[in-house]
């Protein structure tokens, strides 16, 4: 067993798996075969039961097929679309059909978050990849629009104000320096005329001074405003000509500044100093570069990119006073960058509660779905509920971005017995209200049999045996599901206890996993052929698939070669 | 069902409260002038007009250690700021995506552990700064440059152990990105650790700048600094101790506070233990 | 089976009785063992079945006297072998443990020392309380390996425990507890980390163990397959107090705590078929520092009346069994015990008020 093969797979299966290889590195570069070669398929609407002692690599089977991690080898579709081949961002927008459930209720949730925010977590990442993707194509179209339509935008006087800050900043610097030049000329060069140089120079500078004088707290006014001129109330911001040329704007005077500071503190001495500013800089740069790349990030790096460059300037403001008290002004200009950045999260958080108002309703009905009072449980946390309240908190994120598939891994087996049959019941009946398709990871085999259609049982990395389940229960074919179900514990005391030695053994390391069937260091009836030949899937009864040379139901396998013809004859 | 912070909690932070608001507003509170000298009042002691007594030099001590705190929090915390700040991004980073970044990242900051803080702010004293005019800012460089590691380690290993909760992997299979997973599904967490630990590396800062002062190596006279302050005091300890005294213990009580607070925090945030 | 052959009586190795619990918790004190009284005989298996927060481990720990001394409070007598454990010195206590009694945990990996030998680990005890020679206990310690079903135990004496499997490391937590051949074994869910497969191999090696020492079991579990074929007697507990007490057959034939039938129904049995609608229990387990009074069931019984929210049943025996003697062994906790006319009534009422639904789940529970 441990078998391959694929015989046992459908057309027309909504979930298809081939040939399924997953492989870790560990530890002196060895090798854990966790899935070697497993093929599933699951039809619409079905519940397909995955069961196994633990390390037979159910569960990395089931994230396999989430590409969470992605399979070593082999292929998964969804509704006839490959997975596999897809990149992250186009994985990101298949993943709302596909959700899983996990074992441990309390760990699957994250315990700083109100259940308002768990479940419409999916609702959020699923607008906002959506949003990121159609941004680059809605920028475009911004700027088509805002050429046509200048006029309208420059209707907003803040948005004029905060381009004439700009401006008139980028002047005020540049005019420093004339007037340094200018100073150097009068009193360094004297050949050259004061007048032919440094009047100009001096008119200009004292003209964009006055300027920049009247303008002075404006300048500072303005930093604070112009991120709110980019923001969009769309959580898929985009960035307008405004906000791009504060971004340039900006970044250019840093590093003017920079550029400046190198210079007057006499190159390397003060690098610290520089440094310091030089990193700001790299960082507007980068900043600058990310908003012109991904127009979508321009909303929130612009405000990153105002803010720091406001920071940096009130640090250099402070740092050139004399005699006053200059941590009373740094701490106070901190205050106030902090209740900044205070205000702008709260800008911010309007927009999540538009998001989360947009949520309410389906959060609500998901909540509503899995028997939990919403007006209760919504501002609650995580670590406030039972573990079978959180299982269903748990469903209800699952369901809330109306997936076609649901993994779930071990839901019920970190529960309590008296509340793993509710929860069980409520897989059932979402199932039934939504249509959905199961794979059911568990290694209860009654429990996989009471929610399951169809039942694969898999043994270190392999398929052993996949059935409808009535036939699997009642007379497995292959020696090791036969071998689970004589070691479950029956609760009745008239019940014969299986023979434990007929189980003899334990799963050998994924490592080095045997050669030929994966079984047969515990098989009863292993033969030289099993440690030879690794059984292939084949059809023993309809519906019935084993990968097993000597099943327990059926014929043994027809041997595959001329050299183990006369085996099989003898046999 | 909160757990009490308790009284001793608060009144440290009313302390840390106290001794920075005086700090920043040293300038405008009624306080002497820290580099005036009193006539006559060489080495006296504590009295009503000069709480804290007076110096050597018949400065006002009281005075002095207000100012002198601007020196030890600006110090401590720009420093532990940015070393939240750098040290943090990497903890998360290398814990969050392990592999190979991990190694790197992970050799890196033990390398700079096994620098002497000392050796290495003073080679860069000798070698940028003859003039003392930017001391500040390479007392800051060493301490953030020495402060990297240990918070990355911490968050690294805070990060490694939320990053491998199932909320992490549900976020993921949500379709998350890494940005988000980070800052909203582990951060959060990783958080109230990371906070009450700087309070500690904070704490430790403090003492530093002391060892520094000690030395004559921190910020340079006329500005007041509590290690220069217990230094310069030394000389006198027999006849007037609370010249040293008094700067010792408020740098003392605030670094004992600063732990304190630190400590409290972090049994606060511990996740809830489960009542058996 | 075994079970028949058995002898019902015999005299008590450990009798418990009275014994209460509370923890001081900052939301008040949490009573999570409330007047348990019970006796495992000599050579005869307890079983002790209950859900999380039920107080069965903190019962087995209470027994052992393993918990903390600060903000928990016990009361209540424990004999065992005639000695009152609640009255033993610390120093007394190391000598029971271990010769007398000896317990196995849930976790093996938790309950074994990951920096030391094997071979030391399931020495120390010989060592300690048979005063014997590293050599002597080397050479117990081995056979114990062997006894306990370890293969190469030459090889495996000198490893340390992550170096072994999960059932492996159980083998040896079980063989640690055996060393000093004890009296009395409490094993508190042995096999809740453990696959089904490994699960039936650890059962069986502590039943073959506890036959060949003649020594007494409690198993502790929440899975009533794992006692049905392996106990006695069976104690099922709920919200830290026993509700039902039994003869293993005549639990499982004749049970009166609706609670125990509950269970035994919610249960998906390999022997449906698939698709079979379970039987739920309504709600979840009580809030321990938030008891009500009456019977801490109700809220979630199908069969509870007004006089069962108002006041607790006490154990009573189960007069309609067939024999005086099951009459005597089974205790149930109960005004409207299964099977009786006064709970078919009862859940006709609760049916006809709208309280439980046709299909017997109690509404609003939850």
């Amino acid at each position: 067993m441990a078998g391959s093969g694929n015989a046992h797979l459908r057309p027309d299966a909504l979930v298809s798996a081939r040939d399924i290889v997953v492989e870790f590195p560990a530890a002196g570069g060895r090798t854990v075969y966790a899935v070697s070669g497993v093929s599933l398929d699951i039809m619409e609407g079905e519940t397909l039961g995955l069961v196994g002692e633990s390390g037979c690599g159910k569960s990395t089977t089931g994230r396999a097929m989430l590409q969470l991690p992605r399979p070593t080898s082999g292929s998964v579709q969804l509704g006839g679309q490959e997975l596999t081949d897809l990149d992250d961002e186009a994985m990101r927008l298949i993943r709302p059909r596909l959700q899983m459930i996990y074992q441990d209720p309390i760990s699957s949730l994250n315990p700083r978050r109100t259940v308002r925010d768990i479940v419409a977590e999916p609702l959020f990442i699923a607008w906002d990849n959506l949003a990121r993707r159609s941004a680059i194509a809605v920028w475009q179209e911004r700027v088509a629009a805002l050429v046509q339509g200048l006029a309208r935008r420059v209707a907003k006087p803040m948005r004029i104000l905060g381009f004439a800050m700009s401006v008139a900043f980028v002047l005020w610097i540049a005019s420093e320096t004339v007037e340094e030049r200018a100073a150097e000329s009068l009193f360094g060069w004297t050949e050259v005329p004061a007048a032919v140089i440094g009047f100009p120079a001096l008119a200009l500078s004292l003209a964009v001074g006055a300027v920049f004088a009247v303008l002075g707290v404006a300048w500072i006014l303005l930093m604070l405003m112009l991120p709110f001129g980019l923001m969009s109330r769309q959580f898929g911001a985009v960035p307008t000509a405004v906000g791009l040329v504060g971004v340039v704007a900006t970044t250019t005077a840093s590093a003017f500044l920079l550029w400046r500071t190198w210079s007057s503190f006499g190159g390397w001495a003060h690098w610290v100093n520089s440094g310091l500013l030089g990193t700001i800089t790299v960082v507007l740069v980068l900043w600058l570069l990310a908003s012109l790349v991904r127009p979508a990030l321009a909303g929130t790096s612009a405000v990153a990119t105002s803010l720091s460059a406001m920071v940096v300037l009130q640090v250099f403001y402070i740092g050139g006073l004399d005699d006053t008290p200059k941590l009373a002004v740094l701490v106070a200009s901190g205050v106030v960058d902090a209740l900044l950045f205070v205000w702008i999260r709260r800008r911010y958080h309007a927009s999540r509660q538009e998001l989360r108002a947009r949520a309410d309703p389906r959060v609500r009905e998901v909540l509503t779905y899995v028997g939990i009072n919403p007006d209760d449980a919504l501002d609650r946390r995580p670590w406030e509920f039972s573990g079978g309240q959180a299982q269903r908190l748990s469903i209800a994120r699952a369901l809330v971005s109306v997936p076609q598939v649901i993994i779930c891994d071990e839901p019920v087996s970190a529960l309590d017995v008296s509340v793993q049959a509710q929860i069980l019941n409520l897989l059932e009946d979402l199932k039934n209200l939504m249509g959905l398709t199961l794979v059911f990871i568990a290694h209860d085999l009654a429990v996989v049999k009471n929610v399951s259609d169809r039942v694969a049982v898999m043994y270190l990395g392999k398929l052993c045996e996949v059935s409808e389940p009535g036939p699997l229960y009642s007379q497995p074919a292959h020696p090791y599901t036969d071998l689970l179900l004589a070691a479950i514990p029956h609760p009745d005391p008239e019940a014969p206890i299986g023979d434990s030695s007929k189980i003899g053994g334990e799963l050998p390391s994924p490592l080095s996993p045997p050669s030929g069937c994966r079984f047969r260091t515990r098989c009863p009836l292993a033969a030289q052929r099993c440690a030879d030949e690794e059984p292939q899937m084949r059809e023993i009864a309809p519906g019935r698939f084993v990968s097993c040379h000597t099943p327990l139901v059926g014929e043994p396998a027809p041997p595959t070669s001329m050299a183990e013809f006369s085996v099989g004859a003898e046999s | 069902m909160g757990k009490r912070l308790g009284f001793f909690f608060w009144m440290a932070v009313v302390f840390l409260t106290v001794l920075g608001l005086a700090a920043i507003f040293a300038d405008v509170l009624p306080l002497k002038h820290p580099a005036e000298t009193f006539a006559g009042t060489s080495k006296s002691g504590p009295s009503l007009t000069h709480w804290f007594g007076n110096d050597a030099v018949g400065r006002d001590i009281f005075s002095r250690v207000i100012y002198g705190a601007q020196v030890s929090l600006v110090i401590s915390t720009v420093g532990t700021m940015l070393a939240l700040t750098i040290g943090g991004l990497l903890g998360l980073v290398s814990g969050y995506y392990g592999g190979r970044i991990d190694r790197w990242l992970t050799a890196t900051l033990n390398a700079t552990i096994v620098i002497p803080p000392l050796i290495l702010f003073l080679a860069l004293v000798l070698f940028l700064d003859s003039e003392a005019q930017r001391r500040v800012f390479i007392l800051i460089f060493t301490f953030v440059l020495l402060s990297i590691a240990p918070i990355a380690r911490v968050v690294r290993a805070a990060t490694l152990t939320w990053a491998g909760q199932d909320f992490v992997l549900a976020a993921r299979t949500l379709g998350a990105r890494d940005g988000r997973v980070l800052f909203r599904e582990v951060l959060p967490n990783v958080a109230p650790s990371l906070i009450s630990y700087s309070l500690i590396i904070m704490a430790g800062l403090i003492v530093v700048e002391g060892a520094v002062a000690f030395l004559g190596l921190s910020v340079p006279p006329p500005t007041p600094t509590w290690g220069d302050m217990i230094s310069k005091g030394r000389t006198n300890l027999d006849v007037a101790a609370h010249i040293s005294l008094m700067p010792a213990i408020t740098m003392f009580v605030t670094v004992l506070a600063l732990n304190f607070v630190g400590d409290k925090l972090q049994q606060h945030f511990e996740p809830r233990e489960s009542v058996l | 089976m075994s079970d028949a052959t058995r002898p019902r009586s015999g005299r008590a190795l450990l009798e418990v009785s009275g014994l209460r619990t509370t923890f001081d918790t900052p939301s008040g004190p949490l009573t999570a063992v409330d007047g348990v009284d019970l006796e495992v005989r000599l050579g005869s298996r307890l079983g002790v079945v209950g859900e999380s927060g039920s107080g069965k481990s903190v019962m087995s720990r209470s027994i052992m006297r393993l918990l903390p001394k600060s903000k928990v409070t016990t009361s209540g007598k424990v004999l065992f072998d005639g000695i009152d454990m609640m009255s033993l010195s610390r120093r007394e206590l190391l000598d029971l443990w271990g010769p007398q009694i000896a317990m196995v945990f849930q976790d093996p990996l938790g309950s074994l020392n990951p920096v030391m030998k094997i071979g030391r680990q399931v020495g120390e005890g010989l060592r300690v309380h048979r005063s014997m020679s590293a050599k002597a206990a080397r050479t117990a310690a081995l056979e114990l390996l062997d006894e306990v079903g370890i293969p190469e135990p030459q090889r495996r004496i000198d490893e340390y425990p992550h170096q072994l499997s999960g059932g492996m490391r159980q083998r040896i937590v079980i063989a640690i507890a055996l060393a000093c051949s004890p009296r009395l074994l409490i094993a508190d869910e042995p096999t809740t980390a453990l696959d089904v497969t490994v699960q039936a191999q650890i059962l069986d090696l502590l039943e073959t163990q506890r036959a060949e020492r003649d020594m007494s079991l409690m198993l502790i579990t929440h899975d009533l397959g794992v006692v049905a074929g392996r106990t006695d007697e069976i104690v099922v507990m709920y919200a830290g107090r026993i509700v039902e007490r039994a003869p293993t057959a005549t639990l499982f034939r004749d049970m009166r705590m609706p609670y125990t039938e509950a269970l035994m129904r919610s249960i998906p049995k390999i022997t449906d078929d698939s698709h079979t609608r379970l039987e739920i229990i309504g709600g979840r387990p009580p809030e321990m520092t938030r008891l009500g009074p009456g019977c801490k069931f109700a809220p979630r019984c199908k069969y509870a009346q007004d006089l069962c929210t108002a006041e607790e049943p006490a154990l009573m025996p189960a007069a309609s069994s067939q024999t005086n003697e099951e009459a005597t062994a089974h205790l149930y906790r109960c005004f409207y015990p299964v099977g009786s006319n006064e709970a078919a009534e009862a859940l006709e009422r609760n049916i006809a008020s709208g309280r439980v639904s046709e299909t017997g789940v109690v509404i609003g529970a939850a």
